[in-house]
């Protein structure tokens, strides 16, 4: 296949006229008859018109390849990857209807592939991971307990009474003071968790307390941290490949869609650790009704802050919204106390 | 030879469509979703073909050089060496804290990398691109001053864009030939003072005559106004950086003078921005690749270039193409000059 147009050579932007011959895959060039460059491999064909050749140059055609030639031209891989980019409406609806299949496959598959990577990842780093969060936070928002070493010890033994009733060892349980928290309890991934004087103070008896460290329990037991964090990864890969990486806007509503789904996955966690919580209590012979007690006492306590008229909806709202991490007070008391 | 005097002044055209594009788009993702991310480094080079095979000066495209293989051998080598940094900051603390100042020091690296990357990767008549920057200039230019705008509150802010999009400018070269560029800092305290003031105005007038009405506090109007502040110098300030930037832009030889001329409005802009993002998202993504066509379009359409004599005398280094594992770090990484 012989055909005429403009050469440039390696370097230069200056265009000559030429002819250029195909053979397999390399190519020749040719002026006036004389040898330019002979059987140079071809590097790229581009725009139909372009021939990128290895030593450098780029022989310009003055009319584009057909498709004929462009099929004898290219390989069997790149042939069937340009039909498949060829436009046509049922191609792009065969084309969009599989790119939807696969992306609700991924994304189903992942409440399948999140407790396998769970299982596998080591329990070690996870610990570790808790570990320096936990550090981090101690040195900026928690501090020293102000609570007695008699009741820290005496809450701690009862803690380790439970996790020994269910069968596993739990992790440490630790108390600290700290102002920007307030009434509250965290378990971080593997271990530790930290109870707060406040929460201490605000729920009094220790059943109470145990009920919310039994709760921190089933998130450490049942690893949600780290199942949260794989699935956000899952779903942000979903976001990237959907609406791509590349425009500041479309990355910003990705970021609250992802937002929204840790959100309600981080209900269903919350609400898994409610249940679980009971379990461990009863296995422990301990009162599991005082769960529901510490989350009414919490809810009140987090309502008392609203206005009269306000505070009667805070108490009965049972819906939770779609950005809170955990279930609301009124409907986490009704799951409880149908338990 | 054939000589190449060309018109006197001309847009730079934008051949692309959206019905294209959106085959080329579609087969890149779901050849990369089937591939596990593997061909994702071959859709990148089929992307930036196209795209920059259709912007055209002189009915003359651009062409793209980078292979498929180049860049998934950097992404390789980006992939395991975060991985291995990532198991480094979790088996030793005192790494983690230095990942922070290592990053701020790699970036210059990064940088320069991805931009010759990228720029040796783009060709016009067979004439390569080529970025120039250095280590420290890079970190004094693209990293350090850009924080130092920050830090004074915007005050220095056009001083440092000002030098920021000149060194960007006068870094690349076409070929062998350097390009200029010389703004004069009044215009970038004048394009400055146009975006940010009209706009904190506009929000506090209007929240101020609502006032009363909707009892909006100072606190408030003072925190509507900061966001305003904050709107226009992401998203209003650089469209008129870039204006600046190619007005003062030229390309100089003995006998060949190339200008450039840029007529982007940031209304036209902004509003084409959030109709895209708008579409982008009521389609799940399907609208993506019509989004992206226009925008480069109204780009390429605002975008005019000027050439006085013989444009065949530009001519190219012998200089092999670069390594992408800088462009895959940064890709990575986020770190990026977008311009």
């Amino acid at each position: 296949m012989q055909l005429s147009g403009h050469f440039f050579k390696a370097f230069s932007a200056a265009q000559e006229e030429g002819e250029i011959e195909f053979n397999g895959q390399t190519a020749s060039i040719t002026k006036d008859d004389l040898i330019v460059c002979s059987d140079i491999d071809v590097q790229s064909i581009q725009s139909k018109k372009e021939i990128y050749l290895e030593n450098g140059y780029l022989f310009t055609l003055n009319t584009p390849l057909t498709h004929q030639q462009e099929k004898q031209l290219s390989h069997n891989v790149g042939r069937s990857i340009a039909w498949l980019e060829k436009f046509t409406v049922l191609r792009a609806l065969i084309l969009t209807i599989v790119l939807i299949i696969l992306l609700v496959s991924f994304r189903y598959s992942l409440t399948v592939i999140t407790p396998f990577a769970v299982s596998i990842f080591p329990q070690d780093w996870e610990e570790s991971i808790g570990e320096n969060t936990y550090e981090a936070l101690n040195k900026t928002v928690l501090n020293e307990t102000e609570l007695s070493l008699i009741r820290v010890e005496r809450l701690q033994e009862k803690v380790a009474q439970i996790a020994f009733a269910n069968g596993f060892e739990g992790p440490e349980v630790l108390f600290h003071n700290s102002e920007l928290i307030g009434a509250n309890a965290l378990a971080f991934p593997g271990g530790p968790i930290v109870v707060t004087d406040d929460l201490v103070l605000l729920l009094q008896s220790d059943d109470l307390i145990l009920g919310v460290i039994a709760h921190e329990l089933a998130h450490v037991q049942q690893r949600h941290s780290l199942q949260q964090i794989i699935n956000i990864i899952g779903v942000a890969v979903i976001a990237s490949v959907v609406f791509g990486s590349d425009d500041t806007l479309i990355e910003e509503a990705s970021v609250i869609g992802i937002n929204l789904f840790a959100s309600k996955k981080s209900r269903a966690f919350e609400k898994e650790a409610d249940l679980l919580a009971l379990e461990y209590m009863e296995n422990a012979n301990l009162n599991k009704a005082a769960f529901g007690l510490a989350i009414e006492k919490l809810t009140s306590s987090f309502c008392a802050a609203a206005a009269d008229a306000a505070l009667q909806d805070c108490l009965k709202n049972s819906k939770s919204g779609w950005l809170s991490s955990h279930p609301s007070g009124a409907e986490r008391l009704r799951y409880l106390d149908a338990k | 030879m054939q000589s190449s005097i060309l018109p006197d002044q001309q847009k730079i055209e934008f051949t692309g469509d959206a019905k294209e594009y959106f085959g080329i788009w579609i087969s890149n993702l779901v050849l990369s979703i089937i591939t596990l991310g593997i061909y994702s480094a071959w859709a990148k080079v089929r992307r930036e073909t196209y795209f920059k095979n259709n912007t055209k000066i002189s009915e003359r495209g651009f062409g793209y050089h980078a292979t498929g293989k180049q860049i998934f051998q950097g992404r390789l080598i980006a992939v395991v060496a975060i991985i291995l940094l990532n198991i480094m900051t979790k088996s030793e603390p005192l790494f983690a804290m230095a990942m922070g100042p290592i990053f701020i020091f790699l970036a210059p690296w990064v940088l320069n990398n991805s931009m010759q990357f990228s720029a040796r990767a783009t060709s016009y008549r067979n004439i390569r691109f080529n970025w120039h920057g250095t280590y420290w200039e890079t970190f004094w230019f693209l990293v350090i001053a850009p924080m130092l705008g920050i830090l004074t509150l915007g005050l220095l802010t056009p001083l440092v864009s000002k030098s920021y999009y000149s060194y960007f400018a006068c870094s690349h070269s076409y070929g062998t030939t350097r390009f200029t560029c010389q703004p004069t800092i009044g215009t970038f305290y004048f394009a400055f003072l146009v975006t940010v003031i009209p706009t904190i105005l506009l929000v506090c007038v209007i929240l101020g005559s609502t006032a009363f009405v909707t009892s909006t506090s100072l606190v408030q109007i003072t925190l509507a106004a900061f966001y305003a502040f904050i709107f226009s110098i992401i998203f209003i300030y650089p469209i008129l950086c870039r204006n600046l930037m190619v007005k003062a832009l030229s390309l100089k030889r003995a006998t060949l003078i190339v200008s450039f001329d840029s007529t982007i409005s940031p209304i036209k802009f902004i509003w084409i921005s959030l109709l895209n993002w708008v579409l982008t998202i009521i389609s799940i993504g399907l609208l993506m690749p019509w989004a992206k066509i226009r925008m480069y379009r109204y780009l390429s359409d605002c975008t005019l270039i000027k050439m006085n004599g013989n444009v065949e005398q530009f001519i190219d280094e012998a200089k092999a193409s670069q390594s992408s594992l800088g462009e895959a770090v940064a890709d990575f990484e986020g770190i990026e000059v977008s311009i």
